[in-house]
Parts: structure tokens; C-alpha cells; sequence
């Protein structure tokens, strides 16, 4: 998908110079609000300031900074076989350089996300409660589809736009909060004033208020036509659309809601977390295109490639196409690359073989003792458990924990 | 996690790949609804009233929430307390020892699978 990855570099580049932008105006309103006329330009140079440590951070720690933030574990093949079965044929599908490194967050909300810096060093983290949920092909869907965004280069936008967006929002708090306390310049003292430092002043609480929406419209903007790509490229990785749809169909029907998902981290997700079921319906400032469109396209499709998407997207949106033309004429080389899908699937490892394998990992992280008792129960025991004895509920043998 | 009735933590009891969390104090039972879900598929799993009563109000051990007290049981009288977020079930110690010792699932308007099950984690207590 070049011309795809060509449009994210720009516009990568174009969301750090315009965050940039609007980073120095709100520098310019701050300064001249706290430090009257004269403080507009060490304002500017404040924010610039600002907005270089942020675009370094995002750079260099942002991939780190969105995982901590989501409370993700990294887990090894041992671990969790199948999730790395999955990651590892999806790599060789997505044609990526390396396999991205694997993480699990400990919540029963089902989701899941992809981040880094490149495809060389990215990452992908899904919830313990998508592994509960969702069987083999549902996962390689979801999996295709966070492979999708890594081969696109959406994971790149996205940290520049989850961290710049979170700057902007933390400096234009501060500034109303400040004015809030009376640390700004009040306009009675220059009232009258003949240099329209009132209405700077005015000027200064608009941006103030204004800065974070626009800091989320551009966030806005980025997120939603890449869901529709990664869809299709998570399609055509798998070449089996109903595993994806049925995956985003069970994630967006799951009563629990996300407990480490931010506003600014909310649009990595592969569904928007902060939205509960009720509300899944379209409107404008979604992060997310609609649930039931997404799936409704995938169902649609009468093959598993790049061009049965396009088609699909047309008849179900009944507007313009979302694959850039470049991709649909080289969609054959594309295909070359897929592995049969019936090969790869091996005999299946039921629902709950899914959640004791995901449940084991995070009790031995959390340091529980395991007992086996002799009736076929298994015991695990917290590390902080109060009372000296376990008893086990069938048999009632009373395990001596000392 | 920790027990919604004495906040001491829990352990857990697994048979037959399924779980329940498990008070050593108070012997109350949490059925996590991961745990119900992967017994039941799409069934519900709790036919249930909502009932009025004096017993103090529970907070869900995973999302804090005040759970809800619902009436299960022979003619309704054993008292339930369920998440509103749907995070799970949460028996008392007696309860859990009556549910084991009847026989009929339907009276207590659970499926059949989530009864059978706590029978076969409770057999001490069934008279089996």
C-alpha cells in the first residue's frame, strides 16, 4: 500500500507541523494573557519548547508511554501460544520486516491495539477478555487488522496524534485553570484600553477552549478512513472477511467497558472503547466508523481481496471508494503472498483452554500458588492470602499453605 | 481480588477448566461472568427479581459498582447480589451450600449447566 503509506508520512508530518502551529498560538494567547503585551513571544518560544520535548517523547517513548498507559504485560510464545501462532502467521501475511513484539492487558472488556514507531519495532496488545471472547478466526482478524495499521504506517500517526493531542489538552487545561485562580491579567486593570488587549484577552479563552477541540478534530480526522483500510488489508490478509466481522460484532456487544482507555489513547483501539454498546450509532466526530457498516461491508464481500472490499464499501455506503486505485490495480501481487488459510488453521484450542491459558499467565505474574488437589481441582492461591489453610470446595481437603 | 463481604482476598477453584473465586472467611462464591459466559454461550444466566431487602449493599470486587440484590431460589428467597455492570455473580457462603443441596436447577431459574456445575464444585455439600 504505498501511495497509502506515502499519504500517512505527509500527513505525519503535517500533523506535527500544524500541532506545531496551534501548540505556538496557544503559547501566544498564554503569554500575552499571563504576561500582558510583551509576553507573546516568550510564550511562542515556550510552547515551541513544549511541543519539541513532546514530539521527541512521542518519538522516541510514545509506543512505551501507550502501552504503560493501557497496563499492557509483554508476554513470550510460552505464555500464550496460540495469541503467537496467530501474530507470527499474520506477519509472514502482512509482509511485515519483523514480528511485532506481543502484549496482553489484564481486562475483561474485549479489545485490542497496535503501536510503535515503525514496523521494525511495533507492537500489538489485545485484552485478556478479546482473547476470552473470540475464537481462532475471529483473533486472526482482529490480529490482520492491527497488522494492517502497523504496515501502513497508521501506528506512526497515531502516536504523534494520541501525544500531541494529550499536550495540547494538558497546556490549554493549565491555562484556563490558571485564569481560573486569577493568575491571568484581569481586564479591569486595562479596561479601556485603546491597544485591543481586551479582546486579546477574549481571543486568548477562545483558543483556550478552543485548542483541545481542534487538537481532537485532527485526531478525528486521521483515525476514521484507516479503520475502513485496515479492514480490508485485515481481509485480504486472512482472506476470510466473516472472521474479522464476527470479531467486531462480539467486541462491540461485550457488556464491560475498558478500564485503562483514555480520550487520547481511545482512538487506537480497534473499537472505540469509551463508547458504551447503546451508542455505537454513526455520527460525525466518531473516531470510529460505525460498527454495524464495518461489519456490513466485510459480510458483503464476495471474495477475500483488496477489490471485493472496494466493491462492498460502495454498495453499502452508496458513496466513493476508500482504496486508493494504486492498491487495487497491484491487488494480484498482493494475493501472491497469502497463505493458504486452511493450512494454517490448526485443531483448535477450545474457549476455556483460551481463558486458563490467558488467566495462568497473568497468575504467575502476580505470583499465585498453584495446587493441584487430588480430586482433580486446581488451587491458586494469592500471594497475599490472609488464612494458613485452603480448603477445597469438592472434596473438602484443607491444603496446609505454611 | 477480594471478598465483597469481608475484603480479605479470595483464591480460586478450578474443575473442569472453569473457575470460581473463593472466600476462605465467609465461603461466599464469585461467578465471574467470563466464567458463566464460557458455561452458558449465549444463554442468560440468571433468571432473576429484583428484591427489596435490608442486607448490606455489596460493591462489585472488579469495577467497585454497588451490585443489585436479586431474588433466586424456591419461592424466590435466597438473595443474590449481581453486578449492574455484568461483571459477575456473587453467592453467599449458605446460599451456595442450599443451591448444591437441591436437586432442581429450574427452581432456582438457573440454567441447568451453571447448577450442575456448582453441584460438581460443591459435592461435600450436595450429599452427594
Amino acid at each position: 500500500m504505498w501511495e497509502q503509506i506515502a499519504a500517512n508520512r505527509r500527513k505525519s508530518i503535517l500533523l506535527v507541523m500544524s500541532s506545531a502551529l496551534l501548540l505556538g498560538v496557544l503559547g501566544w494567547a498564554l503569554g500575552v494573557n499571563f504576561m500582558g503585551r510583551n509576553g507573546g513571544v516568550p510564550g511562542v518560544m515556550m510552547a515551541l519548547v513544549v511541543w519539541l520535548v513532546m514530539t521527541l517523547t512521542a518519538w522516541y517513548q510514545g509506543d512505551n508511554i501507550m502501552l504503560s498507559v493501557a497496563g499492557a504485560h509483554r508476554v513470550q510464545k510460552e505464555d500464550l501460544p496460540q495469541l503467537f501462532n496467530v501474530v507470527e502467521e499474520m506477519t509472514l501475511a502482512a509482509g511485515l520486516p519483523k514480528m511485532p513484539a506481543v502484549y496482553v492487558i489484564d481486562d475483561p472488556a474485549p479489545n485490542a491495539f497496535a503501536t510503535g514507531r515503525r514496523a521494525e519495532n511495533a507492537a500489538i496488545a489485545v485484552t485478556s477478555g478479546l482473547l476470552r471472547t473470540l475464537d481462532r478466526d475471529e483473533l486472526q482478524g482482529v490480529v490482520a487488522h492491527e497488522m494492517a495499521h502497523i504496515r501502513n504506517k497508521d501506528i506512526q500517526l497515531m502516536l504523534f496524534a494520541g501525544v500531541l493531542a494529550g499536550a495540547i489538552v494538558i497546556l490549554a487545561e493549565g491555562g484556563l485553570r490558571g485564569m481560573w485562580l486569577g493568575g491571568g491579567r484581569s481586564r479591569s486593570r486595562r479596561e479601556g484600553g485603546s491597544d485591543g488587549s481586551g479582546i486579546v484577552a477574549i481571543l486568548a479563552v477562545v483558543l483556550m477552549i478552543l485548542a483541545p477541540i481542534l487538537a481532537q478534530l485532527i485526531y478525528f480526522a486521521v483515525s476514521r478512513k484507516r479503520e475502513y483500510l485496515a479492514d480490508a488489508s485485515g481481509a485480504s490478509f486472512t482472506r476470510y472477511p466473516e472472521g474479522l466481522a464476527s470479531a467486531l460484532e462480539k467486541i462491540s456487544r461485550a457488556p464491560q467497558r475498558l478500564g485503562g482507555a483514555t480520550s487520547a489513547t481511545a482512538p487506537m483501539y480497534i473499537i472505540n472503547p469509551l463508547k458504551r454498546t447503546g451508542e455505537m450509532a454513526a455520527n460525525a466526530t466518531s473516531t470510529h466508523p460505525p460498527i454495524d457498516e464495518r461489519v456490513r461491508i466485510l459480510r458483503s464481500m464476495a471474495g477475500g481481496g483488496l477489490a471485493d472490499y472496494e466493491r462492498s464499501y460502495r454498495e453499502v455506503t452508496r458513496g466513493g471508494g476508500v482504496i486508493p486505485a494504486s492498491e487495487l490495480s497491484s491487488g494480484a501481487a498482493a494475493a501472491a503472498n497469502q497463505p493458504a488459510r486452511e493450512a494454517s488453521a490448526g485443531p483448535a484450542p477450545s474457549a476455556r483452554e483460551n481463558a486458563r491459558q490467558v488467566d495462568d499467565f497473568f497468575y504467575r505474574k502476580d505470583g499465585y500458588r498453584k495446587l493441584d488437589c487430588a480430586c482433580g481441582t486446581t488451587l491458586r492461591i494469592p500471594p497475599d492470602f490472609a488464612t494458613p489453610a485452603a480448603k477445597c470446595p469438592r472434596c473438602g481437603t484443607l491444603h496446609d499453605l505454611r | 481480588m477480594k471478598c465483597p463481604a469481608c475484603r480479605v482476598p479470595m483464591y480460586v477453584a478450578e474443575y473442569q477448566q472453569i473457575e470460581l473465586d473463593l472466600c476462605g472467611r465467609c465461603a461466599g462464591v464469585w461467578f465471574d461472568s467470563g466464567e458463566l459466559a464460557l458455561l452458558l454461550g449465549d444463554q442468560r444466566p440468571l433468571d432473576a427479581a429484583a428484591a427489596l431487602t435490608d442486607e448490606a449493599t455489596r460493591s462489585c470486587p472488579l469495577c467497585d459498582k454497588p451490585m443489585a440484590k436479586v431474588n433466586i431460589g424456591p419461592g424466590r428467597r435466597v438473595l443474590v447480589d449481581r453486578c449492574p455492570r455484568g461483571c459477575g455473580l456473587w453467592f453467599d457462603g449458605a446460599e451456595v451450600a442450599a443451591l448444591a443441596a437441591d436437586l432442581d436447577a429450574a427452581a432456582w431459574g438457573l440454567p441447568a449447566a451453571v447448577h450442575g456445575f456448582i453441584r460438581e464444585m460443591f459435592p461435600a455439600k450436595g450429599g452427594k
